[in-house]
């Protein structure tokens, strides 16, 4: 499962450990992160204190890119900016689950007011509890890649359609039912 | 004309001299704001009351954003609030305009790439008045129904004639009804 995480690189010192405990949750929950910048972020913004030279048009897109591959988002909201907020939306735009954690009580902000139903958004205020919400988002989210059982009813007619056509071209019920949500969803897409 | 403008609630009191500022160059372009949100937020402030319920203050504003031909938001405190209202003016094709009095030189929005969005600093209200009659000037739409020049290849102004005869309709309406239809197409899915 891929996972996308997104933070403020400002007072990343002050997030580090808690940024780390989500990685390393992501990590413990057979996940990976779709695209790993602490690392880098940490080195820059940290280490070197340079703030100047960054490449924001890349690190935009880069992140963009790395939603629109992942499963899930997840959030540190901590500093309430800007970009956290325009991320938040662009998941949701791209039907993304998206968990927002945050250390600051949200209570009297606009976030509280966001109704999403791909959103979930709590407050945490230790390592151990942020570890416990991220497992559960993980959880509740994950998707076996093996094939998934479907089962739903069917009425006479749509019986006797899929009857036919399996006549006709050889193939089972199933195999026609999937090629037709794959012609739809490729109509779509085009 | 409509505009929605966004700020952040929090500092309103530093803001709201610059927001003022905007909204009278709004006006001045005989253009209405999609909600005038401002006297309230200053009420709350002075009364120290809270928005009552923010689900509802989301909804409105997202519902403002939708309803508004282009989109400013003064991003000087640079907040949650104005990136997730700015995400979704971008979704729904507004053009933006993000003015701050904070330097923006090494900030992420430096780093968004959309046609569709301009990003200025300002460091007083006469600036700050220049940016916004420009940008609005640049994206103005007047409501009167706008003339609109197409080349069409041979075979689709063969389809057109087929079409206004068979249906009595001119080949203006088949046009427009088609493109409506797209639209709304697209809007309920």
């Amino acid at each position: 499962m891929l996972i996308h995480l997104t933070s403020s690189a400002r007072n990343l010192e002050e997030d580090l450990p808690f940024l780390r405990t989500i990685v390393e949750t992501i990590h413990d929950n057979d996940a990976i992160l779709s695209r790993d910048w602490l690392g880098a972020a940490y080195n820059r913004v940290v280490k070197n204190k340079n703030y100047s030279k960054v490449d924001w048009e890349a690190i935009y897109e880069e992140s963009c890119d790395a939603i629109l591959r992942s499963d899930l988002v997840i959030i540190e909201a901590s500093q309430y900016s800007f970009q956290q907020g325009f991320f938040a939306s662009f998941a949701l735009a791209n039907k993304k689950p998206t968990l927002l954690v945050t250390r600051s009580n949200i209570k009297n902000r606009s976030l509280s007011g966001i109704k999403h139903k791909l959103l979930i958004t709590r407050e945490y205020t230790s390592q151990d509890d942020l570890q416990k919400i991220v497992k559960k988002f993980i959880k509740d989210n994950a998707v076996s890649t093996k094939d998934l059982r479907f089962n739903f009813f069917i009425d006479r007619e749509i019986y006797n359609y899929l009857r036919e056509v399996s006549y006709e071209t050889g193939k089972n019920k199933s195999e026609i039912i999937r090629d037709l949500l794959e012609e739809e969803i490729e109509r779509e897409g085009s | 004309m409509i505009i929605h403008l966004a700020a952040s609630l929090r500092n309103i009191d530093e803001d709201e001299h610059y927001l003022r500022r905007i909204i009278e160059v709004i006006h001045d372009h005989g253009a209405v704001l999609a909600d005038e949100w401002l006297d309230a937020a200053i009420t709350r402030l002075t009364e120290e009351i809270s928005v009552a319920d923010w689900t509802l203050f989301v909804q409105k504003t997202l519902d403002a954003i939708k309803s508004a031909d282009m989109v400013i938001i003064d991003a000087s405190n640079y907040t949650f609030g104005q990136g997730y209202q700015m995400a979704a003016a971008l979704e729904y094709q507004k053009p933006v305009l993000v003015v701050s009095r904070d330097d923006l030189k090494y900030r992420y929005i430096t780093g968004f790439t959309s046609s569709l969005l301009t990003y200025k600093t300002y460091t007083n209200e006469t600036e700050l008045i220049k940016l916004v009659a420009s940008f609005l000037k640049k994206n103005i739409v007047h409501t009167k129904d706008l003339r609109f020049n197409i080349f069409l290849t041979r075979r689709i102004s063969n389809y057109l004639d087929e079409k206004s005869l068979y249906s009595g309709a001119n080949r203006s309406a088949i046009v427009r009804e088609l493109i409506k239809k797209r639209s709304r197409n697209r809007e309920t899915k």
